[in-house]
């Protein structure tokens, strides 16, 4: 019989633990939250930071300024996290638990292709609108939801432009990207574009990411007698590909399509790693930039790769809410898919618009070209770029289906 | 002619394939030699070792960037460091558990989560460099090298030859020996295991320290590149057989070439699932060791 | 609880507690804590399935994978071709046993340590496999739009149900498994291999049997998993999965089949709360790995245990 009376306390106990779980988040009418869905554990585990930081950077800029005021309400805002741990099912549920117990407002993330198809379906039911940072995710047009918070797609004619521009007598091509599902898609968008503007691929592999010795991989490239490496990699793995094709004694350039952040790359490393490389892509520059690099810097330290993406997306959204003069999850999101929709980011100094209509056949694509820059014989410079018609009549047609 | 041209250029890549393997499999083998040592002597599979090459590397980026000590000042000291650390873990945790085979690999495995979850947040997960201290390449025809990469092999091999000489020649070495074959015959005999088994922990940890130190300027330097060395050394150590020395070496060396070839003339990815499936079939076929190793 | 005496407070116990279970989808309405119930009933699953593989002495790193091959084999199936849930459902578990019988056959004569780290190359050639084939696994990318397994089931409550009669099923027919004349000797071969051999079991035969059992329960998992998801990659199935199964078993113990219970209960929540310390985690999860070695190797429940039974030595079935 105490056996039993023990076996009901505890059954008592549990049911009010539960009960007291379920009620315990309370919606509030004037914050709303915004989640940063990331990997902030296991491999991967700094990009949550990176997914983070420019999300709260905004928030604070915005609550600073007193708010966004629709609809006759002032919101303020409130960043939480989501630890997705770089797996499609903790992705789903840290996305369900945001959005059911923490009642977010929209979400920023994920990181890759994998998690923001698995929470596409959530997401729609549930009219959370959110930002992927992956590069291409697969997006089917149904879900209305779903956003990019960059393009991949127009960026890499340009790069390709410039090399023509710069080192015309080079034509041969070596691509370097990680074992990963943007590795490949960025592997084949830029096998299409050289084909389409007259480069000769002469190889291409993959590395396991994380990585450390490119060696045998950078020794095939020199064995094809490549002239130019599109390198895809981010900012350490970059310089050690750098580092080891110099030992290699190779001869190339490089085309890196990730705004790679060389300041962060030359803080990390050194500049003297640069030396006589001719690196070509593409960093913020001007007067707007350096501000918001600066503000960052103060917060968070150098801005990584795609912060000013994180950040323009969440502007884009509050211009959508102004755009809907409301904060109906619904409302927004037709704001956001409107054609004309426009937004001014503080990192470009500009405003920019979403792409993708003509190439996708959808419009969900948030993106800016910012300037292509690079190192050139170890220096840091701005190339002058082609034009952003001519990248696009390129992109177009490159990429027509 | 054209086949002499042909036999030109494939034979430099081939011999850039040597040269790599060679250096890959000192690399494995000075880490993979004191995990070896380490299990031989304490029973303890410590996964945490790929940890200690990783502190190495760290160590030296933090007192030569960081604090701007010059290359060779830093490496000392940063082997230094980590030795300690590891003696005063292995006195503190692995102590207890020596003996006992799962439980001292998943607390090991827990302790390389603690390291790298330290390293993370200390100096964030950016993955750092550290500038070459030799910067010439060593060009013969077709091929080159960087001689930093080059000079990797003869220190390896240095180190393997110092560990040989402690081994035979010193008192310490020998009762090692002795506890590795048999640890009941050695007690009987009056060996301690406590500074045995420290002194293992810290030759082995200043190895590690040691491949991680004269790496630092060729790779990129994280919290995660550990698991590079460490799953290779641990195959090695698994087909080799407890306690054979030997053995362990020459699994490294065989794993080291097979990654280098396939690496280069299949893929990347491939070398990985090859040293995987290559173990799998070592182990169906001898599931003791493929040499006759010292029955744990 | 302890099975054996007080028999009749033991039976209530459980029919009270598998009342509260079937009445808990009432008391919780969260989607999302319904959705963690879910989860948590498959892990419960996995974990008692896993703790039968340890039960002949073989700790597997490899349990997640299995559960892998069954959710990607049923999620091919039911999107590529076609195939009805329940049909692909339990195809999936044949694969499953399948593919457990062949890793058993190269490496079921390893020991311990051997074994362990052999499962987890074999984890890693399986999830590169996934990676790199695009047809029919999807690379990265995994299979999306996985059919529910029927077009009622369209609430977490239907799913909480479909799991909690599995796993309630399943957690039967393991004890029955372990209590029976088969799983005694599992136990006797693990305790002592060469006496049991000698007496005439064939510990080949009966190490494979029980990894081939406790992979079949990790498949069925998969499936439940691929249909209720609707999205499977990869990722879902790596060594971070795996690694934790394996605490679940060493925190809770592998005394009884309460063990993994207790880890698993203890463990899944408070990961889900201590994940808004996101930078802490992987240190948090080290060190809890590290002090569950040094002060419980027999987990929470043997711990328990020999505070009861001061003095006592036990069967201990701890990590050896």
């Amino acid at each position: 019989m105490i056996r039993l009376k023990r076996v009901i306390v505890i059954v008592a106990a549990l049911v009010l633990l539960v009960g007291g779980l379920s009620s315990s988040a309370m919606a509030q009418a004037k914050t709303l939250k915004i989640g940063a869905l990331g990997p902030f554990s296991g491999s991967g585990a700094e990009w949550g930071n990176y997914l983070y930081q420019p999300i709260k950077m905004w928030a604070d800029d915005v609550n600073a300024a007193g708010g966004i005021t629709v609809g006759g309400v002032t919101y303020k805002f409130d960043v939480v996290t989501g630890d997705d741990k770089w797996t499609p099912s903790e992705a789903l549920t840290q996305t369900r638990r945001m959005v059911d117990e923490e009642k977010i407002q929209f979400m920023v993330g994920p990181v890759t292709n994998g998690t923001s198809m698995a929470i596409q379906q959530f997401c729609e039911e549930n009219k959370i609108v959110y930002f992927s940072e992956a590069v291409s995710p697969n997006l089917v047009p149904q879900f209305k939801y779903t956003f990019d918070a960059y393009i991949g797609e127009r960026d890499i004619p340009h790069l390709f432009l410039v090399a023509k521009y710069y080192d015309p007598e080079r034509k041969t091509i070596f691509s370097l990207a990680p074992e990963t599902s943007s590795g490949h898609w960025y592997h084949n968008a830029f096998t299409k574009t050289a084909n389409f503007m007259g480069y000769k691929s002469v190889g291409g592999d993959f590395y396991a990411y994380g990585a450390s010795d490119f060696y045998p991989l950078l020794t095939k490239a020199k064995e094809s007698k490549a002239q130019i490496i599109f390198l895809y990699a981010f900012e350490g793995e970059g310089v050690t590909v750098l580092q080891q094709a110099r030992e290699l004694k190779m001869d190339v350039i490089y085309l890196t399509p990730l705004p790679v952040s060389l300041p962060l790359m030359a803080k990390n490393s050194s500049w003297e790693a640069l030396n006589g490389m001719t690196v070509i892509t593409y960093d913020g520059t001007g007067p707007a930039w350096d501000a918001f690099a600066k503000r960052y810097s103060a917060k968070f330290g150098v801005p990584p790769q795609l912060a000013n993406c994180l950040y323009s997306a969440c502007e884009a959204y509050g211009q959508a809410m102004k755009n809907a003069n409301s904060a109906d999850k619904e409302k927004v999101m037709q704001a956001l898919r409107a054609p004309d929709f426009k937004v001014f980011t503080q990192p470009y100094g500009k405003e920019i618009r979403f792409h993708g209509q003509e190439l996708l056949g959808y419009n969900t694509q948030l993106g800016a070209v910012v300037d292509i820059t690079g190192v050139r014989n170890g220096k840091y410079v701005k190339f002058p770029k082609a034009t952003e018609e001519e990248a696009w009549d390129v992109t177009l047609k490159a990429f027509k289906k | 002619m054209t086949v002499s041209y042909v036999q030109r250029r494939f034979e430099a890549v081939f011999f850039q394939v040597l040269i790599n393997g060679l250096f890959l499999s000192s690399i494995f083998s000075i880490v993979a030699l004191g995990f070896a040592i380490v299990y031989g002597i304490a029973r303890i599979m410590n996964w945490a070792h790929g940890e200690f090459y990783m502190l190495g590397a760290v160590g030296v980026w933090l007192f030569g960037r960081q604090l701007g000590l010059p290359y060779f000042a830093a490496a000392i000291i940063s082997i230094v460091v980590v030795t300690l650390i590891a003696v005063g873990i292995e006195r503190a945790m692995f102590k207890p558990l020596r003996g006992l085979h799962l439980p001292g690999f998943v607390a090991s495995y827990g302790l390389s989560l603690v390291l790298q979850g330290l390293v993370f947040m200390a100096f964030s997960g950016h993955p750092r460099s550290y500038p070459k201290v030799i910067n010439e390449t060593l060009t013969i025809g077709a091929f080159s090298i960087g001689w930093q990469r080059v000079v990797i092999i003869p220190l390896a091999g240095l180190c393997l030859l110092s560990v040989f000489w402690f081994m035979n020649r010193t008192k310490y070495g020998i009762a090692i020996r002795a506890g590795i074959q048999d640890s009941q015959a050695a007690r009987l005999y009056g060996l301690r295991m406590n500074t045995l088994c420290s002194t293992a922990m810290a030759l082995a940890s200043g190895m590690a320290a040691f491949a991680g130190v004269m790496l630092a300027p060729l790779f990129s330097i994280e919290p995660g590149m550990g698991l590079f060395v460490m799953w290779n050394a641990w195959i090695a150590v698994c087909l080799g057989g407890r306690g054979n020395l030997g053995g362990c070496l020459m699994v490294s060396a065989i794993l080291a070439f097979m990654t280098s070839f396939i690496d280069t003339y299949l893929g990347a990815y491939y070398s990985l699932i090859a040293v995987a499936a290559f173990f799998l079939v070592g182990l169906a076929i001898r599931p003791r060791g493929l040499w006759k190793g010292m029955e744990a | 609880m302890n099975m054996i005496k007080g028999r009749y407070s033991g039976k209530i116990a459980i029919a009270i507690g598998t009342i509260f279970l079937f009445s808990l989808m009432f008391i919780v309405r969260s989607p999302y804590l319904q959705h963690v119930m879910i989860i948590l009933l498959q892990t419960i699953t996995l974990a008692v399935s896993y703790r039968f593989i340890t039960l002949s002495g073989q700790w597997t790193f490899a349990h997640c994978t299995m559960m892998g091959v069954g959710a990607y084999t049923s999620a091919i199936l039911s999107t590529k071709l076609g195939c009805p849930v329940w049909i692909s459902w339990p195809i999936g578990i044949v694969i499953t046993c399948f593919t457990a019988c062949l890793l058993g056959l190269l490496i079921v004569r390893t020991r311990h340590v051997y074994f362990f780290f052999a499962t987890w190359a074999f984890a890693y050639v399986v999830e590169i496999t996934w990676k790199k084939l695009w047809f029919p696994f999807g690379g990265h990318d995994g299979i999306r739009n996985i059919l529910r397994p029927g077009p009622w089931f369209n609430s977490e409550a239907h799913f909480y149900y479909l799991i909690l009669g599995i796993t309630l099923i399943s957690l039967v027919v393991l004890y029955k498994l372990e209590k029976s004349r088969f799983g005694r000797t599992l136990v006797c071969i693990n305790e002592n291999e060469d006496l049991a051999r000698s007496i005439g079991f064939d510990a080949f035969r009966f190490r494979m049997l029980a990894f081939i059992i406790g992979s079949a329960f990790a498949g069925l998992m998969g499936g439940f998993y691929a249909h209720y998801a609707g999205f499977i990659g990869p990722d879902d199935f790596g060594w971070m999965l795996n690694w934790f199964i394996v605490i679940y078993i060493v925190s809770g113990g592998s005394r009884t089949i309460l063990g993994p219970i207790i880890g698993t209960l203890i463990f899944v929540p408070v990961m889900q709360i201590l994940a808004v310390y996101r930078n802490y985690i992987t240190i948090a999860m080290g060190l809890y790995t590290i002090f569950i070695i040094m002060v419980a190797a027999d987990g929470i429940e043997g711990l328990i245990w020999r505070l009861r039974h001061p003095g006592e030595v036990g069967v201990s079935r701890a990590l050896r």
